[in-house]
C-alpha cells in the first residue's frame, strides 16, 4: 500500500529533522519551511496529502495565517491539520482551533506521542474517506442503474423515430444545465439540486406519446399535411395519459408527476402559442418550460429524417430571434451563458461517452475555466488568417485591432466594461515581466470565463481590457462585472499565492454607439480607480445627455 | 566523555530527552546538528540591526529546538530573551544577551569535546 503524505512545516531545519525522524518510516513525508513555501506546495498537489504539521511562528508566513487561507479555500476538506506549539501559547492554540485545526502536538517531542496522535489521526481520517468513498460508490451504482434505465427506454422510443439515438440523453443533459443555471440566475423558482436531478430524469420520457403515432407520419420524410400535423400534436397528451393511468400509488411519485407535466406540456410556447393548451407564462410548469426549450435546441443541432443540423451558433441565434416559438427570457439567458458547455458536451457524445461525462462533468468545468482558451481554437480553426490578425499572442483573447475594425461606429452592442489591472506596474517592478504576463493571462481568462459565449473579450492594451456584451439585461449585466471583479480578486497565482491582484471596473448600459459607450465606461472605471477593485456602472438613457450614475 | 556527561556539562537533562527519543544514537544524531544551526548567529544578527521581529523568531526557533532536545539552561536563558522581546521590551532583551551568549557557548564547547572524545 502507498505511504500517507504528511507536510511538515517548521522553519527550524532540527525540528523538520526530529519529526521526519520520528514519522519518516512510516508515512512520505514532505517538507516546507515557512507559510508561503507550504501554500505552494498545496495549491499544486493539496490531494496527496492526508496530514499537515504545522508550527505556528515562522517568517514569511506564519501558521495562524496559513490557516486562515486553508479554511478561506476550504482546503482541509482533504487533510488534517495538527498544529506544533510550543506549550506557552494556549491563546494561539485556542485560535489555531477556531480555523480548523484538527489537534496539536507540543514541544518538546515525545517520540511515541507524536507517533500515535499522528496515526490516530490518520485512522480516522481514513476511515472517513473511507466511507465516503463507499457511500459515493452506492450513489454512482444508483445513478448507473437510472442512466441505463432511461437509456434502454430512450432506445424504445427513439427507435421508432428514427431519430439520432442520442435526443434523449442530450435533453436530459440541456435540462439539466439549464436548470443549473436557472437557479443562479434567480431566486423565482425554488429548485433544489434533488428537484434538478428528478426533472433532467423525467425529462427522458417526454416523447413517450409518440408510440401511439403511426409510423407513415413520424417518420415522414417531406412536409407533413394540416392533418398529419394535427396527429404528431396529440404524442403530448397522449404520452401524459399513459402515465396518468399508472397505479395510482405510481401516479403520485414525484417522478411521474413531473414527467406527466412535461409530456404535456413540453409544446406548450411563453407566449401560449404552443399545444395542446394554449397555456401562456409561468401557467406551464418550469420543468416544461425547461424540457421545451432543451428539446428545440437540441433538434436544431441534431440531423433528423426532414432537415440537416444547424450549427451551435445558428441554433443559439434562432432561438434567440424567436423563429421556435416564445420562450421564458430567463431561460434564454440562461441558454446563452450555458451555450459553450453544451456545445462541448453534446458533440459525439456516444451513450458511454455520456455516462462518463456525467461523472468528468466537475472536473471537465474546472478544466475550461483553466484553460477556457477553448473558445478560440474553433474560430482558428476556421479563419486561420484571421485568428492571426485579431488575436492577441500572450492572453488569448481579441486584440486591439480585433476591437478597432469591428467596433468603431456600432451600434450593435448593448452595454461594455473597461477593466483595468490595479498597481500592475508594481506587479511588475516586484515580481518581473514574465510574473506580469502570468497576472494578465489570469485576468484575460478568468473575465473570458465569466462572460457569455456570445460576448467579446478584447484585450485593449497593456493591463486594459474591454468586454462587448450583447442583449443582455442590466442587472445581468451588473451582476457578470461584479462576477468579474470578484473572481479576480480571488485568483492564486502559482507560485505566488502572497501576490493579490484586483481590477478596477467601468461599465456603459445602453443602446450607444461603441464609441459612446467605451468614453462612458471608460470614465467610470476611472471612478474605480479611485479606491481600486471596485465596479462603477452608468447607464445611458435614450434620450442623450441624460446619464443615471451608480 | 559519554553523552550523559556531555549532558551534564551543557545543563541538559539526559534522562528526559533520552526517554522521549527512545535511542541514544538519536539523541546523539541531534545534538551532534545543533552545531550546524543558524538560528543563534541569526538572532545575534538581528540583534545587531536592531531588527526585533525577527530577532523574536530566531530566539523563539532556538527555544525550541532546546526544548527538543532537553538542553535546559540553555532552553531557559532563550526563554527569557523570548519572552522580553515578545513584551517589546528591547532593552531587557539586550541586557540577557551576554548570559545568552554564554550559555550558548557553553554549550557548543560541550557537544564539541564529547565529538572529540567519541572521534579518538
Amino acid at each position: 500500500m502507498e505511504k500517507q503524505k504528511i507536510l511538515i512545516i517548521d522553519d527550524s531545519e532540527i525540528n523538520r529533522a526530529l519529526l521526519i525522524d520520528i514519522l519518516g518510516e512510516q508515512y512520505d513525508v514532505v517538507e516546507a519551511e515557512n507559510g508561503a513555501e507550504a501554500i505552494s506546495i498545496l495549491s499544486k498537489q493539496r490531494r496527496d496529502f492526508s496530514l499537515l504539521l504545522l508550527d505556528i511562528m515562522m517568517p514569511e508566513m506564519d501558521g495562524l495565517e496559513v490557516l486562515t487561507y486553508i479554511n478561506k479555500y476550504h482546503w482541509n476538506d482533504n487533510f488534517a491539520v495538527i498544529m506544533i506549539s510550543a506549550d506557552d501559547s494556549p491563546e494561539n492554540i485556542k485560535q489555531a482551533y477556531d480555523l480548523g485545526a484538527f489537534d496539536y502536538i507540543s514541544r518538546p517531542f515525545d517520540l511515541t506521542i507524536v507517533q500515535r496522535r499522528i496515526s490516530n489521526t490518520m485512522f480516522l481520517y481514513a476511515r472517513q474517506q473511507r466511507l465516503e468513498k463507499l457511500l459515493q460508490e452506492q450513489f454512482h451504482e444508483q445513478e448507473k442503474n437510472n442512466k441505463l434505465m432511461i437509456s434502454i427506454l430512450s432506445h424504445i422510443v427513439e427507435f421508432r423515430n428514427g431519430e439520432s439515438g442520442l435526443h434523449i440523453l442530450h435533453v436530459n443533459t440541456i435540462t439539466r444545465y439549464l436548470l443549473k443555471q436557472l437557479i443562479q440566475l434567480t431566486d423565482q423558482y425554488p429548485l433544489s439540486k434533488a428537484d434538478i436531478s428528478l426533472i433532467s430524469t423525467a425529462s427522458a420520457l417526454h416523447d413517450i406519446g409518440k408510440i401511439s403515432i403511426s409510423d407513415a407520419i413520424l417518420n415522414k420524410p417531406g412536409r407533413l399535411t394540416a392533418e398529419e400535423f394535427e396527429v404528431i400534436k396529440t404524442h403530448s397528451v397522449t404520452g401524459a395519459n399513459m402515465l396518468l393511468d399508472l397505479p395510482i400509488e405510481q401516479q403520485e411519485t414525484p417522478l411521474v408527476k413531473v414527467a406527466a407535466e412535461i409530456c404535456q406540456w413540453h409544446h406548450e410556447r411563453y407566449d401560449g402559442n404552443g399545444y395542446p393548451d394554449g397555456l401562456k407564462g409561468e401557467e406551464i410548469p418550469i420543468a416544461a418550460q425547461v424540457v421545451a426549450l432543451a428539446d428545440v435546441y437540441d433538434a436544431l443541432t441534431s440531423e433528423r429524417c426532414y432537415k440537416k443540423a444547424y450549427s451551435h451558433e445558428e441554433a443559439l441565434k434562432m432561438i434567440l430571434d424567436g423563429q421556435c416559438g416564445a420562450f421564458n427570457p430567463s431561460l434564454l439567458l440562461c441558454l446563452q451563458e450555458i451555450a459553450d458547455t453544451l456545445e462541448s458536451e453534446l458533440i459525439d457524445a456516444s451513450p458511454e461517452q455520456e455516462t462518463k461525462n456525467i461523472q468528468d462533468i466537475r472536473n471537465k468545468i474546472d478544466y475550461d475555466r483553466m484553460f477556457s482558451c477553448g473558445k478560440y481554437p474553433n474560430r482558428f480553426h476556421k479563419q486561420y488568417n484571421e485568428s492571426l490578425l485579431y488575436i492577441d499572442s500572450l492572453t488569448n483573447i481579441y486584440n486591439r485591432r480585433y476591437y478597432d475594425e469591428h467596433f468603431q461606429g456600432a451600434d450593435t452592442i448593448q452595454a461594455l466594461a473597461v477593466i483595468d489591472a490595479d498597481d500592475f506596474k508594481h506587479i511588475n517592478d516586484s515580481y518581473g515581466h514574465d510574473v506580469g504576463d502570468i497576472v494578465l493571462q489570469n485576468i484575460a481568462q478568468t473575465a473570458l470565463s465569466c462572460v457569455r459565449k456570445t460576448d467579446d473579450v478584447i484585450r485593449y492594451g497593456g493591463d486594459e481590457f474591454v468586454i462587448a456584451f450583447y442583449s443582455i439585461p442590466a442587472d445581468v449585466f451588473e451582476k457578470k462585472l461584479d462576477q468579474i471583479r470578484d473572481a479576480i480578486d480571488n485568483l492564486i497565482i502559482n507560485n505566488h499565492p502572497e501576490l493579490h491582484i484586483s481590477v478596477s471596473v467601468g461599465g456603459a448600459y445602453g443602446t450607444r454607439t461603441a464609441k459612446e459607450l467605451f468614453k462612458a465606461a471608460d470614465d467610470m472605471m476611472y471612478q474605480s480607480k479611485n479606491t481600486k477593485n471596485k465596479v462603477s456602472t452608468c447607464f445611458l438613457n435614450k434620450d442623450k445627455g441624460n446619464t443615471d450614475m451608480i | 566523555m559519554n553523552l550523559r556527561d556531555c549532558y551534564i556539562k551543557l545543563g541538559g537533562d539526559y534522562d528526559e530527552v533520552l526517554g522521549r527519543l527512545r535511542r541514544v544514537q538519536t539523541v546523539q544524531k541531534f545534538v551532534y546538528k545543533f552545531l550546524d544551526d543558524k538560528s543563534y548567529r541569526l538572532f545575534e544578527l538581528s540583534m545587531g540591526s536592531k531588527d526585533y521581529a525577527e530577532a523574536l523568531r530566531d530566539v523563539h526557533t532556538l527555544k525550541g529546538i532546546c526544548q527538543n532536545l532537553s538542553f535546559t539552561r540553555l532552553f531557559e536563558s532563550s526563554s527569557l530573551v523570548t519572552n522580553a522581546l515578545k513584551e517589546n521590551d528591547w532593552k531587557k532583551a539586550a541586557v540577557m544577551m551576554p548570559q545568552l551568549s554564554e550559555d550558548y557557548d557553553q554549550t557548543v564547547n560541550a557537544i564539541e569535546e564529547y565529538r572529540r572524545s567519541q572521534e579518538e
